[in-house]
């Protein structure tokens, strides 16, 4: 499953409207160990910076990740 | 290239102004200009005008000829530039480059945002409209969003504290209150910014700037033409803007605006100054952590210095480096489409003496820096007294 670092993250309190009733939610800069970065949706526990990440699924053109148990 | 003039200002007061409209903000902002420089509107050869959502705050297109035939001006170019909360910034840069170049003597230059008509998430949405739309945008950020994670990376390489943002807020806060123009006119303590609601963590409802309506707009034209029209003009002594990816993933460190830098180089050197030389400067706070970056982008300090810098005073009205003396975006108001102009408008009062209870003593150069969404457009200009 493709992995990465947390480059940097915020939880967002005061959403843009097509996002209101999933506030509060975090969102990352993942890079991945390629070098690449993404910014993502994290699901599950909370993120900070340099944590690793994994890919759960694609969904509307989001990435949601999660933290590397 | 001929050298140019800021030869009248002319502005609105900032705030939620229920009563206007976007076409009698900028059209009041326009005639005040007018009326300043002594110029009447069928001596102006073009109109540019910085609005960034005009189309989506209220519904109105077309905005340019709108706006210019409202005050009396037909029959010449007006054109409306868009980029992001650097619109009337970029149009600025346009109308100094136009009247340099000799393609036009006399150009007006207005910004205008109305943005309170709004709900607070549409207002959100909107103004994440100037972020990637296929990537960041999707995932959820908003521009608040964008700049917590700049604020987070900026802590976590420097040991920026939520202190030494607070500073910031604290400072411009205090500057506005002496601004009748400015939006939000009360102090705030440190200890009231850091326990704010937060909005996007690290960054509390104290770390962002206001949702604003209001109008800002200069004259521009040649130094001998200005010298001899009402106002004491203000001399242009350069323009940079420059341009780079919009999504904040597609930089390699962001910690920095790549593209303030390299307008800030720009600037300096066409108008033969080092930071030292920059007496006061308003720069671009739409978040804390902007000004933050933006003084040490502009080398007033060294890199990852911007917080402690701040803290301790130097960019206060009694400090060595005035920054934001209008009370900024945090506290002047941010009707986004205005910022650009009327940052140069605060640069002009200061300069000719007319910025009242915040007016600094030394201030024969003063720089504004202005920037669009988070970093992909950038304005420095430098203006000293003519």
């Amino acid at each position: 499953m493709k992995q990465g670092t947390v480059y940097t993250e915020t939880v967002i309190h005061s959403a843009p409207e097509q996002f209101v009733h999933e506030a509060p939610y975090q969102i990352a800069i993942v890079t991945h160990d390629d070098g690449s970065r993404a910014t993502v949706r994290i699901r599950g526990e909370a993120v900070h910076i340099g944590d690793r990440v994994e890919f759960i699924e694609a969904r509307e053109g989001v990435l949601y990740y999660r933290k590397v148990q | 290239m001929r050298q140019v003039a800021i030869a009248g200002i002319g502005k609105t007061r900032f705030g939620a102004l229920a009563e206007e409209t976007i076409l009698s903000l900028a059209a009041e902002a326009s005639s005040k200009c007018l009326k300043n420089a002594g110029v009447s509107p069928d001596q102006v050869e073009a109109f540019f005008l910085g609005n960034f959502a005009g189309p989506s705050f209220v519904g109105q297109n077309h905005l340019a000829p709108y706006v210019a035939s409202e005050v009396g001006i037909t029959g010449v170019p007006a054109t409306r530039f868009e980029a992001a909360c650097a619109s009337s910034g970029a149009a600025f840069h346009h109308a100094w480059a136009a009247v340099a170049a000799g393609l036009y003597d006399t150009v007006l230059v207005t910004g205008v945002e109305k943005m309170t008509s709004q709900p607070t998430p549409r207002v959100a949405e909107i103004l994440a409209g100037a972020g990637d739309s296929q990537s960041e945008v999707r995932a959820g950020a908003t521009f608040p969003a964008l700049f917590a994670m700049i604020a987070r990376r900026h802590m976590h390489q420097y040991g920026t504290t939520r202190e030494q943002l607070a500073a910031v807020a604290v400072k411009n806060h205090a500057n506005g209150a002496l601004n009748p123009d400015a939006h939000m006119r009360k102090t705030i303590t440190v200890e009231q910014a850091l326990n704010g609601k937060p909005v996007a963590e690290p960054l509390t409802v104290y770390d962002c700037s206001l949702v604003s309506d209001g109008a800002a707009a200069v004259l521009l034209t040649t130094i001998e033409r200005a010298r001899d029209m009402a106002a004491r003009p203000v001399l242009v002594r350069a323009v940079a803007q420059t341009s780079d990816h919009l999504a904040l993933d597609r930089k390699a460190d962001i910690t920095t605006f790549p593209a303030l830098r390299l307008a800030a180089a720009q600037a300096y050197r066409m108008a033969g100054v080092t930071p030292a030389d920059i007496d006061f400067a308003e720069v671009h706070d739409c978040f804390t952590i902007a000004e933050i970056i933006a003084i040490e982008d502009l080398g007033f300090a060294a890199k990852g210095e911007g917080g402690p810098f701040s803290a301790a005073g130097c960019t206060g009205l009694r400090g060595t480096k005035p920054v934001n003396t209008s009370g900024g975006l945090k506290s002047k108001g941010h009707p986004v489409g205005a910022t650009g102009v009327a940052q140069i408008c605060d640069l002009v009062q200061q300069i000719r003496g007319e910025a009242g209870g915040r007016q600094l003593e030394r201030r024969r150069t003063g720089l504004a820096q202005n920037l669009g969404g988070s970093g992909a457009t950038c304005v420095v200009t430098i203006v000293s007294e003519a």
